[in-house]
C-alpha cells in the first residue's frame, strides 16, 4: 500500500455509482413504510412544489439536548402543497417475477384540467372484476394527479404517480380509495405539523464538471506538469483498462435523491393573515405563493418550482408527534 | 411466470415451413420436476427437445440435488469467483433462481452454441418454478430413471441451495 492511501481515503463516494441524468423530472419512491392491521388505511405519500427558504425561530423541543427549551433558529424550505386529486385504485399481485399490476379502476368524472392532457377511462365491468379479484391482490396503490397550474406555474401538464395504501387489510384499503375517488386531498388530512417526513426529488442540474467538482478530487501542487486539475493516476498498468472506481468527469447533478426525517414546522394557508409567507415581490424564480403550503425543517434537494414527493417516514418514526412552539418566521 | 431471460418467445424470423408451424401448435410435454435428480431431468429433457418436441418443466424448486449440501453451495460460491473485475458482462451469467439454473443446466447438455438446431430446441423449453395456471388441465409426466431413489432427506432440494446463493423469492 502506497503512502498516499495510508494517509488519505478515496475521494468522493460510490454508493451513488452511475451519476447519470435521471429518466424524468419526476422522482420515484421505491420503498414504503408498513402500518400495522390494526391501524386505519391511509394513503401515505402527498407531494410540493419548492418555492424559497426561510428562516425559522422556535424553541427547541429536544429532550436529550444541552439546548432544549432555548431559542433555535434553522433554514426552512416552502413548499407550496395544492390539494391532490385521487384519479384511481390500483392493485397488485405479487409471485416469483415481482409484482404484476392486476386492475385499474379509474373516478368517472375527471376534471377538465387532467383530462386534456391525459386519458383515462375505465373498461367494461372494472369495478366489479376489480372486487372479485381482491383476494390474489397484495398491495394497493392511490393514483394520484397534481397540477402544477394549481401552485400557480405555468406548466399545464399533471404529474400523476401512485402513492401505496397501509393499514388495515387489502378489502378496507380498497373500501378507503374508492370512496376517495374523484375527490381532492389537502396536505392535512395526510401529514400534521411537527410530524417528520421523508423527501424524493430531482436534484440540481450542473451539467458537465471535472473531477474535482464531481468527486471532491484534491487539488494537485502548483508545480504539476500538465494539469492541476485532475487525477493524480487512472490506475495500474495493469488490468489493462480503466476500473470504473476512478474518479472521472462527467455530468453532475439531475440525480434521483431521497432525503430522510425532514420536520413538518408549519403547515398553512395564505388566506389566513396571521402568518406572513410572501416576501415583497414574491420568491425568487418562482412567484407568490398561494393557497396552502408547508414549511420543512433544512434543506430539499431540488431547484425551485421542482416537484418534491412527500412519503411518510420510513426510519425511526417516533411514537408520537409533538407539534412545534413556533415564534417567528423570518422571510 | 416466465423467466425473463432464458425463455424468450419462439422467433419469428426462422423460417415457417410447414413441420415447424405443426411442433407450435403442438401440446408441450409437461414434465413435474419434483424429486428428480438435477442432471438426469436434464439429460432427459434435452434428448427430448432434440428430437422436436415442446418441453415445459414445472416445479423446478422442488428439484433435488445429491451430495452434499455444503459441497453443492462451495461448488457455486466457487463459480461466483469466475467474474471481470472491469465489467461484469464480460463474465458469466450467474443464475440464483431454481428455474433459470436448471434451464442453463439444459441448454448446456444442447448443441446450443454450435447448430442452429440446437439454438431452436432451446426456445421450445420453458422452464417455471411451481405450476402455472395454463399448464393445470394438461397431463404431468415424470421419468422414473430419474426419480430419486432413497427417501427425500438424502438429497438437498434446489430450492434450499438458491437461497443461499442469493435468490430473492
Amino acid at each position: 500500500m502506497g503512502a498516499r492511501k495510508r494517509h488519505s481515503p478515496r475521494r468522493g463516494s460510490l454508493a451513488y455509482s452511475r451519476r447519470v441524468r435521471a429518466k424524468t423530472m419526476e422522482a420515484r419512491i421505491r420503498a414504503w413504510p408498513s402500518r400495522s392491521a390494526t391501524e386505519e388505511p391511509k394513503i401515505l405519500a402527498h407531494c410540493g412544489f419548492k418555492a424559497g427558504c426561510v428562516q425559522v425561530v422556535s424553541i427547541d423541543d429536544r429532550e436529550k439536548v444541552p439546548n432544549a427549551g432555548k431559542q433555535l433558529v434553522s433554514l426552512g424550505t416552502v413548499l407550496v402543497t395544492p390539494p391532490v386529486l385521487i384519479l384511481g385504485v390500483r392493485g397488485y399481485s405479487k409471485d416469483h417475477d415481482g409484482l404484476h399490476a392486476e386492475f385499474d379502476v379509474y373516478a368517472e368524472d375527471i376534471p377538465k384540467y387532467i383530462s386534456k392532457e391525459m386519458t383515462f377511462k375505465n373498461k367494461e365491468g372494472a369495478l366489479e372484476s376489480a372486487e372479485k379479484s381482491l383476494k390474489k391482490i397484495k398491495e394497493i396503490f392511490a393514483i394520484v394527479a397534481v397540477s402544477p397550474r394549481a401552485a400557480g406555474l405555468e406548466m399545464k401538464k399533471p404529474y400523476v404517480f401512485e402513492a401505496m395504501v397501509s393499514g388495515g387489510d387489502i378489502e378496507k384499503q380498497f373500501a378507503h380509495v374508492k370512496e376517495l375517488l374523484g375527490k381532492e386531498i389537502k396536505i392535512d388530512q395526510i401529514f400534521e405539523t411537527g410530524s417528520t417526513v421523508d423527501v424524493a426529488a430531482i436534484t440540481k442540474g450542473h451539467g458537465w464538471q471535472g473531477v474535482m467538482r464531481r468527486w471532491n478530487v484534491k487539488k494537485k501542487q502548483h508545480k504539476s506538469r500538465k494539469t492541476v486539475r485532475e487525477v493524480g493516476s487512472l490506475g495500474p498498468i495493469s488490468p489493462q483498462s480503466i476500473m470504473y472506481t476512478v474518479p472521472r468527469a462527467g455530468q453532475t447533478g439531475f440525480h434521483q435523491r431521497v432525503e430522510y426525517d425532514k420536520r413538518i414546522l408549519v403547515m398553512g394557508n395564505t388566506e389566513d393573515e396571521k402568518l406572513k409567507i410572501n416576501p415583497d415581490g414574491g420568491y425568487k424564480h418562482f412567484g407568490l405563493v398561494k393557497g396552502d403550503f408547508i414549511i420543512l425543517k433544512g434543506s430539499v434537494p431540488g431547484t425551485y418550482r421542482r416537484l418534491i414527493k412527500l412519503r411518510s417516514q420510513i426510519r425511526n418514526a417516533p411514537p408520537k408527534v409533538t407539534k412545534p412552539n413556533i415564534l417567528e418566521v423570518v422571510i | 411466470m416466465a423467466n425473463g431471460r432464458l425463455n424468450r418467445p419462439v422467433g419469428r424470423n426462422s423460417n415457417t415451413s410447414k413441420q415447424e408451424v405443426v411442433i407450435r401448435t403442438d401440446r408441450p410435454i409437461v414434465v413435474d420436476a419434483t424429486n428428480h435428480i438435477a442432471g438426469r431431468l436434464a439429460s432427459n429433457v434435452a434428448k427430448l427437445l432434440l428430437q422436436g418436441h415442446r418441453v415445459t418443466v414445472i416445479n423446478c424448486e422442488k428439484i433435488m440435488m445429491s451430495g452434499t449440501r455444503s459441497n453443492q453451495i462451495k461448488e457455486y460460491r466457487e463459480f461466483l469467483e469466475i467474474n471481470s473485475i472491469i465489467n461484469y458482462k464480460h463474465g458469466p451469467v450467474h443464475y440464483r433462481r431454481p428455474d433459470t439454473i436448471i434451464a442453463k443446466m439444459i441448454r448446456q447438455m444442447l448443441p446450443f452454441d454450435r447448430k442452429p438446431s440446437g439454438k431452436l430446441a432451446f426456445q421450445r423449453l420453458r422452464t417455471y418454478i411451481g405450476a402455472p395456471n395454463d399448464t393445470k388441465s394438461l397431463e404431468k409426466t415424470q421419468f422414473e430413471k430419474a426419480l430419486i431413489k432413497k427417501a427425500a432427506s438424502n438429497y438437498t432440494p434446489l430450492a434450499e441451495i438458491c437461497r443461499v446463493i442469493g435468490w430473492t423469492e
